[in-house]
């Protein structure tokens, strides 16, 4: 397969959400998938008594993993060889790429199966695996349907969330034989991509999946998936790789209970995924099938740049896609406009924290600090707080003030002198009531179309409160109608 | 500086939040009668913004240098008293985080102690139930806007409701997705106007759906943004209702005679 | 240098630790012993265990029939069997086979299964009240069956239902080698991923039953 399209490559986060908004596509997808989410895991939790309790839990479970991190990641490493499998620590996405890309070699690998990873999508994998001429194959049904639009994923759970029926209808119709079949029926997509997924797995020389946690305690790499391609892949090819990262390891067994707990009631409403499947090491003799070859593929990425700074809380990150759920920036412009793998608060977060990029800034301006992402977060990642940190640090590598920047400035310096600022303010909105008349409201104001483009502009009433309050309190001054009305006790 | 008088109830200092200030007075003066029928005697120190437009925009070093004037300004009264959530979640929350590792922490810690959100308080610290309550608007299809800092932040949601409830004889009648941002977020409806308008659209719609005729809430500035919409879109389509915006401090004060937010006068005129 | 020392080093440098360059497995342990965490488990007491299980199977899609004895399963599955035109062929995990049971009319077969008429007989190790799910490990039945099938039937000994993760956890860390893979499994395979409608049957079996039966031991 040949390049991936980046959806409106070279241009900012606000161009990229005028095309959004304007996709019908994409908003009827967007419309459709919305609320369910919320309403699938509203019901989940109430269906727990103890759902805040959980949430502490996998919190500390997150936060003991990475307090420890260097005992946790040797633990880990020891019991996977141990137990037959090998390590590969990779600093980079082109590390990562080179060590996977090696491994297929090392195996003559020419067909690779692949489950949903994450991190695959970070370092983009698939496109170096098809410079080495290995045919990388995606079995997740949302993964395979990006990969035939050879587009990116727009959510970190639901990957073609941006697209809806009719489009992934006509990605089958162009690449797979339909003859006079129909596929009108979201059922008939499903058996249909079954069926040609079904003979991959089963040609494959690798399979490459991630991990949703690495256990320390036995060195044992955790999927969960409700479609069983993730096991597929790592059961039936001769070669299992896990492309992962540092921050996936926590301590125990019971930890990961604590993880579960949360992840698939936050993601998608469900108590627990369909298949959670546990793996450590190739198949050995007692084992009835499995590899013969496990590798594991942990990738730093600037993790290490994050740890124990001001940033931490964001590699608590269990990557259940609540807070893109839950956010009304994203359900209105949806995954692909925050030209990232990582959508949503969490992405705009952890994208400019992982790629520095020029533009990546803008992802955590663009947010309204609703705090929605916030309150659903399973591990309570600070997403606003983190965002504003974002901004800060911003402001301070900016070498050229912005002229909204230097707008705010101006406002602190009036605000740091109330007197002065009533004095000011109070004529400037006087003269804003006046110049509105009766109307009450502006359709249009020069200079703040931003405002005035989408929505009127109340008119203010008249002098400050603050001027009307000085001279309700000196009688001698006299006083509007509305001070009068409000007169109290002389 | 308060002016300590010889009343029963206690000192409160009203923090006005700029938007009120300069927009809206009605609603300040509203908060005023709300808090004098419940016993308490307000003052107005000189004051200004909280900081929130600094903080959200990356300038720490500019919003602590406010907020510790307010800080000092306020600090004598027995509450500081302010009609948003989100100026009080600002000086409540942040103001101690913005002072982490500060000698000034304490102090500043302890001031948000004592800073209430005005439903908060009339619900919460004076238990406001006037026997003469000033309106009654039972019958009435009215609904609610939960502000996402009063919301998340101060946890106000029932205190509006009750508050309607007892004083103004009516149930909120609720709109779908009510707890969803408007899309105002400071800066971010004018640097992010098109997504800011897609949401503020949403909440129009969700606001005409539920068949009231009035909408409420407790932040002018998202109720400035929520009005600006619906005007826009009642003039631009006659199939769209004419929905009032008013800050709950007005309707519990019983002012319903000034126009609504960015309401004409002659529209007032024509209503009532 | 190369990456793995890189990135230790600067793991340690940010969490301010030191390679003491001790037995990591000491240091695993005693970090282990230090921080007892208890776990937040749902609510769930000792005697609802079985039925809790059943009502979270079932809500998760899974069908569950109770059985007295394993001489009951045969006929169930002829039960089961007859409506559909062709006969399903049976794969069985080794512990089945070991039975020596015949499941005519049901043809076992000992190659891949079919993706259609397919079943799958398999014992779950043990099960989890508070989802209703099963646990299989590949030592004692092969990984690849449970998802291969079109119709996955777990046997499940009454026993072998445990109350919380944890308690299934304590019966796999038993001092004895992990098995290269343990499957938790809770209904039948589902995907979402076109418009977030939820579609039974996706890569793995498209129908989950779970027979209780009381005891499974001959």
């Amino acid at each position: 397969m040949s390049g991936v399209h980046i959806h409106d490559p070279g241009v900012n986060f606000i161009a990229r959400s005028r095309g959004a908004l304007n996709d019908d596509n994409l908003q009827q997808a967007l419309e459709k998938a919305g609320s369910g989410f919320v309403h699938k895991r509203q019901a989940a939790i109430e269906r727990v008594p103890n759902f805040e309790a959980m949430r502490d839990r996998a919190l500390r479970a997150r936060q003991r993993a990475l307090k420890n991190l260097d005992v946790y990641l040797l633990h880990f490493e020891k019991k996977v060889i141990e137990a037959g499998g090998q390590v590969h620590w990779v600093e980079t996405p082109d590390e990562m790429r080179q060590t996977v890309v090696d491994l297929c070699h090392q195996y003559d690998a020419r067909t690779v199966t692949k489950g949903k990873s994450m991190v695959g999508e970070e370092v983009e994998l698939n496109e170096a695996l098809e410079e080495a001429g290995i045919e990388p194959q995606e079995t997740d049904l949302g993964e395979y349907v990006i990969q035939l639009a050879h587009e990116r994923p727009s959510h970190i759970v639901a990957p073609a969330l941006h697209k809806t029926k009719a489009q992934v209808q006509s990605l089958f119709r162009e690449h797979h034989n339909l003859g006079e079949r129909d596929l009108d029926e979201v059922e008939s997509i499903v058996n249909e991509a079954r069926d040609v997924i079904r003979d991959r797995f089963l040609g494959a020389d690798v399979g490459i999946t991630g991990a949703n946690m690495l256990i320390a305690e036995t060195g044992t790499a955790a999927i969960v998936t409700n479609e069983g391609n993730g096991d597929l892949t790592a059961t039936l090819p001769r070669t299992h790789i896990v492309t992962t990262s540092i921050d996936k390891v926590i301590p125990t067994w019971k930890d990961a209970s604590a993880i579960l707990r949360v992840l698939a009631r936050s993601a998608t409403g469900q108590d627990i995924t369909t298949y959670t499947t546990f793996f450590t090491g190739p198949k050995s003799e007692q084992d009835e099938d499995g590899p013969e070859n496990f590798h594991i593929v942990l990738m730093d990425n600037r993790r290490t740049e994050i740890l124990g700074s001001e940033y931490e809380e964001m590699l608590h990150c269990i990557r259940c896609g609540a807070c893109m759920n839950h956010c009304p920036v994203y359900q209105s412009v949806g995954g692909h406009t925050y030209n990232s793998v990582y959508p949503g608060p969490m992405g705009a977060v952890l994208t400019p924290l992982l790629r520095h990029g020029k533009d990546d800034y803008q992802l955590p301006n663009a947010s309204t600090f609703c705090g929605r992402c916030e309150s659903v977060c399973p591990v309570r990642i600070p997403l606003p707080g983190l965002m504003r940190k974002l901004r800060d640090q911003e402001q301070r590598e900016a070498t050229l003030n912005k002229a909204s920047t230097l707008a705010v400035k101006l406002f602190c310096r009036l605000s740091n002198r109330p007197g002065l600022y009533r004095r000011l303010t109070s004529p400037a909105v006087n003269l804003l009531h006046w110049l509105s008349g009766r109307r009450g409201r502006f359709r249009s104001i020069p200079f703040m179309s931003g405002w005035t483009r989408h929505r009127d502009f109340t008119a203010p009433q008249g002098a400050s409160f603050q001027t009307q309050w000085r001279s309700r309190k000196s009688p001698q001054r006299g006083g509007s109608p509305q001070e009068k009305r409000s007169r109290r006790n002389g | 500086m308060p002016n300590r008088q010889s009343s029963q109830g206690p000192n409160v200092g009203l923090f006005i939040t700029c938007p009120v200030d300069l927009i809206r007075p009605s609603i300040g003066f509203a908060t005023v009668k709300l808090l004098e029928q419940s016993g308490c005697t307000v003052s107005v120190p000189e004051q200004s913004c909280c900081g929130q437009v600094a903080f959200n925009n990356g300038l720490p070093d500019e919003t602590r240098t406010l907020a510790w004037s307010i800080v000092q300004s306020f600090k004598d009264f027995d509450y500081v008293v302010t009609p948003s959530g989100s100026c009080g979640g600002m000086i409540k929350h942040h103001y101690p985080e913005l002072f982490e590792g500060d000698p000034r922490q304490a102090d500043v810690e302890a001031f948000g102690q004592k800073v209430y959100e005005l439903t908060t308080f009339l619900t919460e610290v004076l238990d406001y139930r006037p026997e003469n309550p000033n309106i009654d608007l039972s019958g009435q299809t009215i609904t609610y806007h939960d502000s996402c800092a009063g919301l998340r932040e101060l946890g106000i949601k029932q205190q509006p409701r009750q508050l309607l409830k007892q004083c103004a004889s009516f149930d909120v009648t609720e709109m779908a997705d009510t707890d969803v941002c408007c899309g105002f977020g400071g800066t971010f409806c004018v640097k992010y106007s098109d997504v800011s308008n897609r949401m503020v659209s949403d909440k129009a719609n969700n606001i005409r759906q539920s068949g009231a005729s009035m909408v409420l809430g407790g932040d002018l500035s998202c109720l400035l943004n929520i009005a600006g919409k619906l005007q826009r879109e009642a003039g631009q389509s006659a199939g769209n209702p004419v929905v009032q915006v008013r800050h709950i401090a007005e309707v519990l004060a019983g002012d319903l005679s000034s126009p609504a937010i960015g309401e004409s006068t002659d529209e007032r005129e024509q209503h009532s | 240098m190369d990456s793995r020392t890189r990135i230790l080093e600067r793991i340690r440098q940010a969490i301010g630790s030191e390679d003491t360059g001790g037995d990591i497995e000491a240091t695993f342990q005693s970090l282990c012993e230090t921080s007892t965490d208890a776990p937040a488990q749902p609510d769930l007491s000792p005697e609802d265990t079985v039925s809790r299980f059943i009502a979270e199977a079932q809500r998760n899609g899974a069908i569950v029939t109770e059985l007295e004895d394993l001489d009951q399963v045969q006929p169930w599955l002829q039960e089961q069997a007859k409506a559909l035109a062709t006969p399903p062929t049976l794969s069985l995990s080794p512990w089945v086979t070991a039975l020596e049971r015949d499941w005519a009319p049901l043809q076992v077969t000992r190659s891949a299964p079919q993706p259609f008429d397919s079943w799958g007989l398999v014992r779950a190790h043990s099960a989890m009240a508070e989802t209703g799910t099963i646990m299989s490990l590949s030592r004692e039945c092969p990984s690849g069956l449970l998802f291969l099938v079109e119709r996955l039937v777990v046997l499940i000994d009454r026993q072998d239902i445990v109350r919380f993760q944890e308690d299934a956890w304590d019966r796999l860390l038993d001092g004895q080698r992990l098995p290269r893979t343990v499957n938790l499994i809770t209904g039948p395979s589902r995907t979402a991923d076109i418009e977030q409608q939820i579609q039974i049957g996706a890569h793995g079996p498209r129908r989950a039953d779970y027979l209780i039966v009381e005891s499974l031991t001959r």
